[in-house]
């Protein structure tokens, strides 16, 4: 079963036979198949490790118990549309299994700057992360600026949240080392924001390869400027700028 | 006229962009970058409250109109959350015939990972489904999609996307299951469940979400009007494990967990035994489920088996199972399966086999031939059924013309769009036939409102019967909702006026996609053949009573069919005609269409009934009742018979099951004091019928039922002998006591708290009588005491016809209707008599009670018993009220006798009342019953 082809259908009926095994004989699951599964499940991309639907509630509700150590195999937790509360977005990342998350999306799940506090208080592993459509403002951005994330993202999405200039002048100034992906798009940037990060480009984003900020209303100079980012780049690290 | 590139420009620099957005649809073909880049630029801050967008407030640069629209650009703007209004106008440039990048799939699914609140907006609507192009498209929809729609469902808290959904892939279906997990109720998750093709291979996981929804769904309100059948298990993608998960769930709810364990037990699932083997063990439940795995023959034996070796098996559950494991089944005389009740129902035969797939044509097509398009007022003219003898070349091109825009009127700007695409003045042919066939859109016509469907185009441009089967086949393999009168007016209708010699073949076709339609159900395998004849020009076999068989012959010419004896079935392959012989009446018919050299005929028949077909098409006449019963254990032949001896002759046969007992058994089993359907299986004198009657004699849950199973066991003497070591005594039906007519009023007092109305001038006669009503009395005049004489004057012209209100009660009461004189005993009523019987429905509107039903039809069957002095009818009436509908009633009707004469009653309460009344052990069985039919008048 562990030999199959990764796929997220794969690993969600796997893990469902995992949590009928774990019913039946908890201390052999524990013992021999889980660790045995967390090696084969190495070579697995993380995408195709979604944590399954019935399971995602249970990082914050009680009710269903799917033991803790099975949704760590979990790497990826995908939500849309359902509202969340800080608390238990601290839940999340304070559990084990969340600590091991390598990629999140809680889009327009209605988050605040509060819920971003919230997301940065455990350490974390997570690689991308999505936070799309939501409520946050410029103190969110600032404070994922600021987290252990900007070290080691790799993929970052705020689209239509109003982070304003300050807040992407705050994402701008930092370094993000590893970051590939920026999606700013709708973010109520403004030329000011835009002017950041054309300042802090070439210092703060040296992995960059796409850049999303339509919807931003630039003038047409900041846009020139913003496109020019583009020619910047050799080759071999090719930029795409959309604006 | 259509819009052009210089129009756009105009209406974005002068800001009037309201007037373009009426062409979107229209100018999809030359214009889709232009019109696209507007709805881009389309914001949240432009709609108001109501989400209309204000137009004047949309800026969009000139210098982009004609920047091409990536899918990253939708991308994009569907992150900024745009109007949900603005993104339905969006989705009017999308269509199946845009094949470059960003296609309506690549949209929709965007929309459903980015903006998943707007997936309504750009998905097709439900009626655009039955589509060819459509159906693929959402094949390739994934996980996003179904969760997309499960948000929009979730935050309407309303799950009732059945018809989308089931287009939809295993892990969307999967993923909308979750999302409306707390959204469904017991009516909307049956629907999808019920939309969903068997054949969906949904993931383990989606049963969990199913059990766990199932299980939330117990203590929902509307369960409690009434409306608990709604509450079933759908066990397609379940395990034994989840489906005794919901069972016991719901044990607290001892009927409920009786009602899910019988609806499973003949659903045609292996697993239902599983479960029953995982409920084995429990306290509660356990007695039932070992009845249940009892009564599933080889499947149940098989869990009973399993259990029994499993070192995991508690206690309990072990012992059930072993228990079950002494009973000795019989097993079917030809073919050695263990019999059970319920094989009628898990063993089917798909009926004869026809599927409408077989008439398909595969096969490639050349290049279109381009010629001249007919002139859009042409076909306009064709469009309105205004043209005079059109030509084969309008139809072909106006069936393109819908085909493009199904749905729509035909407008000049759709005629220029598809002259564009090189849709129209394609040479007719066979492949562009079968070429426009395949784009059409099945829930559609040609013109609905001109009564204009397919069928009559392609019958106008030239069709074959072959291409006119294909597109009947391509209809019933898309179109998956039972679109009442479609296939009728699409294919029967058109065919019948155009008089082509195959007409009546597509009438049998049409009538074996409504049976196909009426009659889904699943198996758990087919009946197995057991035995096989061949012979040139003729052969013949023994075939038992109840028997499946089909026939083969090798060549289309004549054959004669006979069976039990000398009823015989004719078949013209050339002439396509056929007749039965032997029978009360000569049935005579078409056939359904006569494909290859060969052809094939089957039967199905049980006890005195049969049902032909032809091809696997059943056949006109197709229920032929009164054959000549063949006595169990007993064997009679059928035959073919050609005259051309080089013909090959194949007769094969095949197991049948009796529907109807597990019918009975599936009654019982619904409600376990219900000793009447342990009559019935009694009545159906069968080895199978004896087993079941002792397997309930043995395990049923209660003493009353298993008394009452071994008393009907004892009725049937030598069948009931492997289980009683001998043959007992049948008692026959116990006789009715004489009992006084007082005594008749104690009984009907009993079922009443309520005074009873008591006389002695019964419909004007001096008759005695006792009722629960006053058979006197019109109904409604009891009720007209207190009416203002004046106000009744002035509404008089609305007045609806005499009777006061509505009254549609038939009377429950008993009359003597022939008193003994000097309490001496007189012969029979007349009723007895062969005819005499239909005059007893004078009686029933001989009771001014009965009034509103004077004159009524009334229809139903008759017992006459003349052993017991007894006649019951079940009846229902049917009349029209006063505005012309038609209105229906039941009643049941009785004769017997009493210690001072026979008495008549009309009863329009429950049937188990009047048993009680008359003191009837069991109502006959259904066997005992023949049909009766007459008018309610004197």
């Amino acid at each position: 079963m562990l030999h199959q082809t990764p796929s997220e259908r794969a690993f969600a009926s796997l893990m469902r036979r995992f949590e009928r095994m774990w019913n039946k004989y908890p201390a052999r699951s524990r013992d021999e198949l889980l660790p045995y599964a967390r090696g084969v499940l190495e070579t697995w991309p993380d995408a195709t490790r979604t944590i399954p639907g019935r399971w995602r509630h249970a990082f914050w509700s009680e009710k269903r118990s799917v033991p803790g150590e099975l949704l760590s195999l979990g790497k990826r937790l995908t939500l849309t549309h359902e509202k969340i509360d800080a608390s238990q977005l601290e839940a999340l990342v304070l559990h084990d299994a969340g600590r091991e998350l390598r990629l999140l999306e809680l889009t327009s799940c209605e988050l605040g700057d509060a819920h971003v506090m919230a997301l940065l208080k455990g350490s974390s592993a997570i690689r991308a992360l999505d936070l799309g459509g939501n409520n946050i403002g410029s103190e969110g951005a600032k404070a994922l600026a600021e987290s252990e994330l900007a070290g080691q993202l790799t993929s970052l999405s705020l689209w239509n949240n109003a982070l304003k200039p300050e807040g992407i002048s705050a994402i701008a100034s930092k370094r993000w080392p590893k970051l590939e992906k920026l999606d700013l798009i709708s973010t109520s940037c403004g030329d000011e924001g835009a002017a950041a990060i054309v300042e802090h480009f070439e210092a703060n984003f040296p992995a960059l390869r796409e850049l999303l900020l339509v919807y931003n209303l630039f003038s047409p100079a900041q846009t020139g400027h913003l496109k020019a980012l583009e020619f910047m780049r050799p080759e071999e690290r090719s930029l795409r700028v959309e604006c | 006229m259509a819009i052009t590139l210089e129009d756009v420009r105009d209406h974005v620099t002068s800001g009037t962009i309201a007037e373009l957005i009426k062409h979107t649809h229209t100018s999809r073909v030359a214009l889709f970058d232009p019109m696209a880049r507007i709805f881009l630029a389309v914001q949240p801050e432009h709609a108001d409250e109501n989400n209309r967008v204000d137009w004047s407030k949309v800026q969009v640069n000139p210098e982009d109109l004609e920047k091409p629209v990536t899918l990253q650009d939708i991308e994009a703007w569907f992150k900024t959350s745009p109007p949900v209004n603005a993104v339905s106008s969006f989705r009017q440039l999308f269509d199946t015939w845009r094949t470059e990048s960003p296609t309506w799939s690549e949209v929709i699914q965007t929309c459903a990972r980015v903006s998943p609140m707007a997936i309504r907006s750009v998905l097709p609507n439900s009626m655009e489904l039955a589509n060819r192009q459509i159906q693929e498209m959402f094949e390739g929809f994934g996980e996003p999609v179904g969760r997309a729609l499960a948000t929009v469902a979730a935050s309407y808290n309303n799950a009732s996307d059945s018809a989308m959904v089931a287009y939809l892939t295993p892990e969307a279906v999967h993923a909308y299951l979750e999302g409306c997990e707390t959204v469904f109720t017991p009516n909307s998750l049956n629907s999808l469940m019920r939309a969903l093709p068997s054949d969906l291979d949904l993931p383990h996981e989606a049963g969990e979400v199913y059990a766990d929804i199932m299980i939330g769904l117990k203590d929902h309100e509307s369960l409690d009007d009434g409306y608990s059948y709604s509450y079933r298990i759908d066990q397609r993608w379940l395990d034994g494990e989840q489906i005794a998960r919901i069972v016991l769930a719901n044990k607290t709810n001892i009927e409920r967990a009786r009602w899910l364990m019988a609806t499973l037990a003949f659903d045609g699932h292996t697993q239902a035994f599983d479960a029953f083997g995982e409920i084995l063990g429990d306290e509660e439940l356990g007695t039932d489920a070992l009845l249940y795995l009892g009564l599933g023959g080889e499947w149940g034996r098989a869990v009973a088996a399993r259990l029994v070796e499993d070192e995991q098996t508690s206690e309990l559950a072990r012992t059930h199972a072993e228990t079950l494991l002494e009973f000795e089944p019989p097993t079917h005389p030809e073919s050695d399966r263990m019999l059970s009740p319920l094989l009628g129902h898990l063993v089917k035969h798909h009926r004869f086999g026809f599927t409408f797939d077989s008439m398909l044509i595969e096969k490639a097509l050349g290049e279109p031939v381009v010629g001249t398009p007919t002139p859009y007022e042409d076909l306009s003219k064709l469009y309105n059924k205004q043209a005079e003898e059109p030509t084969e070349q309008a139809w072909l091109d106006l069936m393109w013309m819908i085909a493009f825009e199904p749905g729509r009127y035909l407008s000049q700007e759709n005629y220029e769009n598809a002259v564009a695409l090189g849709l129209l003045g394609r040479e007719p042919s066979e492949d562009e036939l079968l070429r426009v066939i395949d784009r059409l859109d099945w829930g559609k016509q040609i013109n609905s409102s001109a009564k204009i469907g397919y069928g009559e185009a392609l019958l106008g441009a030239g069709a074959s019967e072959e291409v006119f089967h294909h597109a009947m086949a391509k209809f019933a393999t898309l179109q998956r909702t039972n679109y009442l009168g479609y296939i009728e007016s699409c294919f029967e209708e058109p065919a019948k006026k155009s008089e082509v010699p195959w007409t009546n073949s597509i009438e049998r076709l049409v009538w074996q996609h409504r049976y196909d339609k009426q009659n889904v159900y699943h198996t758990l395998e087919h009946p197995k053949q057991f035995a096989e004849a061949e012979g040139d020009g003729e052969v013949a076999i023994d075939a038992p009573g109840d028997i499946l068989f089909e026939c083969h012959i090798s060549a289309l010419v004549p054959s004669k069919i006979t069976v039990r004896g000398d009823v015989t079935l004719s078949i013209d392959p050339v002439a396509k005609t056929f007749v039965f012989e032997g029978l009360p009446q000569t049935v005579e018919g078409v056939l359904p269409p006569m494909f290859g050299d060969s052809y094939t005929v089957q039967g199905e028949i049980h006890k005195n009934r049969g049902i032909f077909g032809v091809n696997g098409v059943v056949i006109e006449g197709q229920k032929v009742e009164d054959l000549e019963l063949v006595p169990a254990n007993e064997k009679a032949p059928i035959k073919i018979a050609t005259l051309e001896s080089s013909t090959t002759c194949r007769i094969t046969l095949s197991e049948k099951y009796s529907e109807t007992l597990g019918n009975h058994v599936l009654s019982l089993l619904r409600d376990l004091e219900d000793v009447q359907a342990l009559a019935e299986i009694r009545a159906m004198q069968s080895p199978v019928a004896a087993y079941t009657l002792y397997l309930f004699s043995q395990l049923a849950p209660s003493d009353y039922m298993r008394d009452a199973a071994m008393r009907q066991l004892c009725e049937l003497a030598e069948l009931a002998e492997p289980y009683l070591g001998e043959v007992p005594e049948p008692k026959g039906p116990a006789p009715i006591a004489t009992v006084s007519f007082d005594a008749i009023i104690e009984r009907m007092q009993a079922l009443s708290e309520t005074p009873l109305h008591q006389g002695t001038e019964a419909a004007y006669m001096e008759q005695r009588w006792v009722g629960f009503e006053d058979v006197n009395l019109f109904p409604g005049d009891g009720d007209d005491d207190d009416y203002d004489d004046e106000e009744y004057d002035e509404d008089y012209d609305d007045y609806d016809g005499g009777y006061g209100e509505e009254n549609y009660q038939v009377v429950s009461a008993v009359m003597l209707s022939e008193p003994f004189e000097d309490g001496q005993e007189q012969t029979r009523p007349y009723w007895f008599s062969e005819d005499g019987a239909d005059s007893m429905l004078g009686n029933f509107a001989g009771l001014a009670g009965n009034g509103m039903w004077y004159e009524s039809k009334a229809y139903g069957e008759v017992y006459v018993d003349e052993d017991r002095d007894l006649i019951l009818m079940d009846l229902t009436l049917e009349r029209e009220n006063y505005d012309g509908w038609p209105i229906q009633g039941g009643a049941y009707l009785a004769c017997w006798k009493c210690k001072e004469g026979w008495l008549f009653a009309s009863w329009g309460r429950s049937r188990s009342e009047l048993q009680r009344v008359i003191g009837l052990d069991f109502w006959p069985t259904q066997l005992q019953w023949r049909s009766i039919e007459g008018w309610l008048g004197y």
